[in-house]
């Protein structure tokens, strides 16, 4: 675990619901089962995978697992 | 009276409009409830229940629709409803019953939009909200059943409801609740 799961299922799921409100509002999808429970499922699983991987933000390494900063330079 | 038999007659052709006419295909007949609906000069049917195809309401003043509808059985002690449906569920925002013993089979008239959308306004915490929305509908009577659904598209900018605002924000801000998510804790392996 790298990242926030719970805050990424929470926020997930939430931005599901609202994506499927947008959806309604603006006259793309009506308010139906596959929008109103199926986005916020699949996001809070999207939410959930990304807080675990956390690939944002992560400094760079050089190759030993460390970040650069912790790795040594060479002696000339 | 005659107000029952206006909203009757408003129902009987603006939903019986919409609806499919074999919605439950295998137990009612083809073409039990029939009907047209006719917005600034374009006649919607039955067949407008997709999202394709979505009949327009239009956010305007003063909109007439040119109604006509009929059932194609015994149509006496008949009552039915109209719902908006939400994930599958129904709430009902209207209903309607009579003996109608003269059995008055078909309907025609000229319903005034403004009448609904000032309902609405007052019903409705947000007010009209733009967008697309199932309707279903009903109708028993004596000699036979018909429902269905149908879609209509509400036109309107979503931004000019409040609603259109809470959603737009709720996008942003639990989007951004997924990128904080994502990001790695310092620390973490």
């Amino acid at each position: 675990m790298r990242g926030r799961p719970i805050l990424g299922a929470i926020s997930g799921l939430l931005f599901g619901l609202f994506l499927a409100l947008n959806l309604m509002l603006w006259g793309i999808w009506p308010l139906d089962r596959v929008s109103v429970f199926g986005l916020p499922v699949l996001f809070l699983v999207i939410g959930l995978v990304l807080a675990m991987l956390a690939p944002l933000g992560r400094k760079r390494t050089g190759g030993t697992g460390m970040p650069r900063s912790e790795v040594e330079e060479p002696a000339e | 009276m005659v107000r029952r038999l206006g909203f009757l007659l408003f129902a009987a052709g603006l939903l019986l409009a919409i609806m499919p006419a074999v919605a439950n295909a295998g137990v009612e007949p083809e073409g039990a409830c029939w009907g047209t609906a006719v917005i600034k000069g374009v006649t919607y049917s039955p067949e407008n229940d997709t999202r394709s195809n979505a009949i327009p309401i239009p956010d305007e003043e003063g909109v007439q629709i040119d109604y006509s509808g009929q059932v194609n059985f015994e149509n006496m002690d008949h009552s039915g409803g109209i719902a908006v449906r939400i994930a599958g569920f129904d709430i009902g925002i209207a209903e309607w019953g009579d003996p109608n013993s003269d059995d008055t089979r078909s309907a025609s008239g000229v319903y005034e939009l403004d009448d609904a959308y000032e309902k609405i306004d007052n019903v409705v915490p947000f007010g009209r909200v733009p967008g697309i929305w199932v309707v279903s509908g009903w109708h028993n009577a004596s000699g036979g059943e018909c429902s269905g659904t149908a879609m209509i598209k509400i036109e309107g900018n979503p931004l000019s409801n409040p609603l259109g605002w809470i959603a737009l924000g709720g996008v942003v801000l639990f989007g951004a609740g997924i990128g904080w998510a994502a990001l790695a804790r310092p620390g973490r392996p």
